[in-house]
């Protein structure tokens, strides 16, 4: 709806043109396409991957065991919850102007309505006013974003609270102007300042200036990757019910439910112990309900203290994007000295990582992006240092593959780069330049287990690459306006599973059937399945028999988040190990009643005293390296790109993926297929724009923001999990899954850059060109420079 | 002022089924069946809605469908059942919409010989499977129609 001022310029001679040719006869056949529409046919999909009986239930393909609950819709999800009678709603009021002070608030218009009950604003915060992004519950006086919460209106339902908090006005004074990109944090040297080895800056390893004197070529470019929205289905929402005491109930949709209490705590200065926190489930995660969901509990825990009742809150779609931030917007400059046959001699970064306004978790964020980089490539002479822009936009936060999805995207951009300026294929230089088996990274990672090689060429072979390769070229040859692109990415993901410590209660009942409560959240991934196939396995009994409980705070408080891809399996291993307790204690009875069914053993256990609740805790060890192992994987990615419109038809991808031995197939292949189309959606439609002048939030519901719909996907979509590939240091010989098929989202990015290039280089301009992500269509449009001039009918 | 949606997951009606996602008509998780007679063609039309926009008032002479119609855990209707098999829902929050734009297009196109149910869900999102799931459950259902 707005701006896109060039494209739109374009676009009106560009489809005058292919109406012309749509009509005009005997046409050159090379102009012919750009006439047609493309016509998307059914899509379709393949996939492999292999189970092994003698582990059943795991491994199995088992849909989720809640799959019933979710189809019938009878699965509860917290705004399903009914309201106890007397619950009042709050929506945030929040700020619309990028920096200043706060000056005065007036609610008397929403104060005015029948049924809006009350304003709360930071004079209502009994303790300390801050959440756990470090941003203040509700601003005090001064504001550092568009968007950042001033109060929250009370009304007797969620509409009218809606409706009057738009109607509260606020006052401002010392508005400046703000910075709202991760180029004008650049160019304004608008850093955070920190120690540069809390993010492992600067990484190097050789001489760069050796490197480069030793090269055939060296050149300088840039490379770029916006933000992203979480874009959970489910929002925001949580209630708080007040008990006796200073008790509290809160049912929040969270994926860090062991942070919440102290945060809590902080904030209304009750103790932890008078809160419990219940998580069925949320409806979708990807870090955007880690620290973000934090402040809305805060905000309405605190608003139940005042009004004695229980306070709900389901943030609109459009309050929830104003307020959080998501992916952080990472940029490299780079220089890179090369031998003609691609061999890297020398590569040095500087990268930099939008934190928005408040630093929150940015730290980890980039010193996992730089601890990643340069990907699956031996470069011996290497320099990176990083950077952390403060802009006056949202505080980003972990969102699925933080740090790791800019690594690979900004390394395959460089190795594509490479390869466009010595006239090389790309998966020629990539091959070239990969790691050995042994090999140590620039950060002292021993790639003790390294599979790439085995992984590319097969997925190489399965997707019939070179083919494809000449049919793209034959295409490209044959037809002027449209053109196909082909890349393939490599993408090596560092996991470590130490970082989080998870555990699992269990309890048998009277009747032999279990009850299993762990530490980890079911956000999609299927955690509680593999919790249950896992208890089923170690317990040697039926999967109907377990059942697994909402998280409650009381049973497991101290517990890592439900994030990093390590989750299921951490869960699952403590369900093992806890299982494995009971299998001790019961041994004996077990040696002196061999013929003894489930449910009787169970009678002798209550009878020889036995307890049947049991319990483990799984905490790894921490290890002198920043990973314990890597997942790899590759894909192959191929695009139609309409050189007129700059629209993108994604025609076919290739995943080969190494999940280890997979717990639960079914679960792990739907996570490398959604997984996969948020990283396309990521470098394809997905754009955060904001106003340039006060920083508002243009993409801030579905008109503006496109995640990919049904048609977007790739119309032949192929994955594989790798087989015969056990991982010796997981649980299970498992693999994490959760978010390096992102990465591989890359592949469509460069699919449509060679396509771009393609076309660019037959009209005489230069095949090498800064193209930043989203792909969307007036980026990809503008990239490739049609010139008026050049739209001709013979 | 009221829209089905609200009225839906009230207090009084306790349809929880039906989701509340963006709120504006662009994500589908609110999808319900509509169904009204066309006193012109002398037959139902079966239709699928963003009950978060349609107005309350304007239901008026219809007959809405919503997903605790189609069936429950005990008993679940096709669509349902090969959905969950297909494992075509993971966090689900978008499921109810799902089953119900595919039970809307079903009922609307009772005749047509090869259905295309993966044009029905273009306003359907899914952040979670990617949709590959959602589509081959989908052509379970077709062939499953045209047989009987």
């Amino acid at each position: 709806i707005y701006g896109r001022i060039q494209y739109r310029k374009n676009l009106v001679i560009n489809i005058f043109y292919k109406c012309f040719v749509s009509i005009l006869p005997s046409l050159p056949p090379t102009i012919v396409s750009a006439g047609t529409n493309y016509i998307r046919p059914l899509s379709s999909g393949k996939e492999a991957y292999q189970t092994n009986p003698g582990e059943y239930p795991l491994s199995q393909y088992i849909p989720k065991i809640e799959a019933k609950s979710q189809t019938s819709g009878e699965a509860q999800y917290v705004d399903d919850i009914p309201s106890p009678p007397g619950t009042l709603y709050g929506a945030y009021v929040l700020a619309n102007i990028g920096s200043g002070d706060l000056v005065s608030i007036d609610a008397s218009a929403a104060l005015a309505l029948p049924g809006v009950v009350d304003f709360l604003s930071a004079k209502d915060i009994p303790a300390t006013n801050i959440n756990a992004n470090g941003i203040e519950i509700f601003a005090s006086k001064t504001i550092i974003y568009n968007g950042q919460p001033i109060g929250m209106v009370l009304a007797q339902t969620q509409a009218l609270a809606n409706e009057a908090s738009g109607l509260v006005t606020a006052q401002y004074t010392n508005v400046k102007p703000g910075i709202y990109s991760i180029q004008d944090a650049i160019k304004a040297q608008s850093f955070y300042v920190i120690n540069p080895k809390d993010i492992n800056s600067p990484v190097s390893q050789g001489s760069v200036a050796t490197g480069f004197s030793q090269s055939d070529q060296v050149f300088t470019g840039s490379t770029a990757c916006g933000g992203q929205i979480h874009f959970h289905m489910e929002p925001q929402v949580c209630m708080v019910v007040p008990g006796e005491n200073s008790e509290f109930q809160i049912f929040s949709a969270t994926q860090i439910p062991s942070y919440m209490g102290s945060f809590l705590t902080s904030a209304t200065g009750i103790p932890a112990n008078k809160f419990t926190i219940s998580v069925r489930r949320c409806g979708g995660g990807y870090g955007g309900k880690l620290t973000n969901s934090i402040g809305p509990v805060q905000a309405i825990t605190i608003a139940s203290i005042k009004h004695r009742c229980p306070i709900r809150t389901v943030l609109t779609l459009n309050s929830n994007l104003r307020q959080f931030g998501g992916r952080h917007p990472a940029l490299a400059d780079y220089k890179v000295g090369v031998l003609n046959d691609g061999t890297i001699k020398a590569l040095q970064m500087s990268v930099y990582v939008d934190g928005g306004c408040a630093i929150a978790d940015t730290e980890p964020v980039a010193q996992t992006l730089l601890i990643n980089l340069p990907n699956c490539y031996n470069i011996q002479n290497y320099y990176v240092s990083g950077a952390i822009c403060k802009t006056n936009l949202q505080s980003n936060t972990y969102t699925r593959g933080p740090g790791w999805l800019p690594a690979v995207f900004l390394t395959e951009n460089i190795l594509e780069d490479i390869a466009n300026r010595l006239n090389l294929d790309p998966d020629v230089v990539k091959r070239k330049n990969f790691y050995n088996k042994g090999d140590v990274t620039p950060t002292g990672e021993i790639l003790r287990y390294w599979n790439m090689d085995t992984i590319w060429d097969q997925v190489k072979s399965s997707s019939d690459f070179e083919l494809r390769k000449a049919q793209v070229a034959q295409y490209n040859a044959a037809n002027k306006w449209t053109k196909k692109g082909l890349a393939l990415v490599p993408v090596k993901f560092g996991v470590n599973t130490t970082q989080n410590k998870h555990s699992a209660y269990m309890n048998i009942l009277n009747d032999g059937s279990v009850v299993v409560t762990h530490s980890g959240i079911e956000i999609g991934q299927g955690i509680n399945t593999k919790v249950a196939q896992a208890t089923a396995y170690i317990l040697g009994i039926p999967l109907s028999l377990i059942s697994v409980a909402p998280y409650n705070s009381n049973i497991v408080p101290d517990c890592g988040a439900t994030g990093g891809s390590v989750t299921s399996g951490l869960c699952a291993e403590a369900a093992i190990a806890a299982g494995k307790v009971f299998l001790q204690k019961i041994a004996p009875i077990r040696q002196q009643n061999p013929n003894a069914t489930w449910q009787q053993l169970i009678e002798l256990a209550i009878g020889n005293g036995i307890s049947l609740s049991f319990q483990a805790t799984v905490d790894h060890a921490s290890i002198p390296y920043n990973f314990d192992y890597f997942s790899y994987s590759a894909a192959v990615a191929q695009v139609q790109v309409d050189i007129l419109t700059g629209t993108v038809n994604v025609e076919r991808c290739d995943i080969l993926f190494d999940c280890g031995t997979s717990m639960n197939v079914a679960v792990d292949i739907g996570q490398v297929q959604g997984a996969f189309m948020m990283g396309l959606g990521y470098v394809l439609t997905e754009q955060m724009l904001y106003d340039p002048n006060d920083g508002t939030l243009i993409s801030d519901g579905t008109w503006e923001y496109k995640p990919p719909s049904v048609k977007d996907i790739p119309i032949d979509l192929r994955v594989a999990l790798l087989k015969n590939a056990p991982n010796p240091v997981n649980v299970l010989g498992s693999k994490a899954v959760g978010e390096p098929p992102l990465c591989l989202g890359t592949a469509v990015f460069l699919a449509i850059k060679a396509a771009i290039r393609s076309s660019r280089i037959e009209r005489g301009l230069p095949g090498f060109f800064t193209f930043y992500a989203p792909a969307t269509v007036d980026n990809v449009q503008l990239a490739c420079a049609v010139d008026p001039s050049q739209l001709v009918f013979s | 002022q009221q829209t089905l949606l609200h009225y839906l997951r009230s207090p009084d009606v306790r349809l929880t089924g039906t989701k509340l996602g963006c709120g504006e008509g662009g994500c589908g998780a609110c999808v319900v069946t509509l169904t009204h007679y066309d006193p012109k063609q002398k037959k139902l039309v079966h239709r699928a809605v963003n009950s978060c926009l349609f107005p309350l008032c304007l239901v008026d002479g219809h007959a809405v469908v919503t997903i605790e119609g189609l069936g429950n855990t005990k008993n679940l209707h096709p669509i349902q059942k090969t959905l969950a098999s297909c494992h075509g829902s993971q966090c689900g929050f978008c499921t109810p919409g799902m089953v119900m734009s595919l039970y809307s297009y079903m009922k609307a196109h009772p005749e047509q010989e090869k259905l295309d149910l993966e044009q029905c869900l273009d306003g359907n999102l899914c952040r979670c499977t990617g949709y590959r799931p959602i589509i081959d459950a989908a052509r379970i259902l077709e062939s499953s129609m045209n047989q009987s």
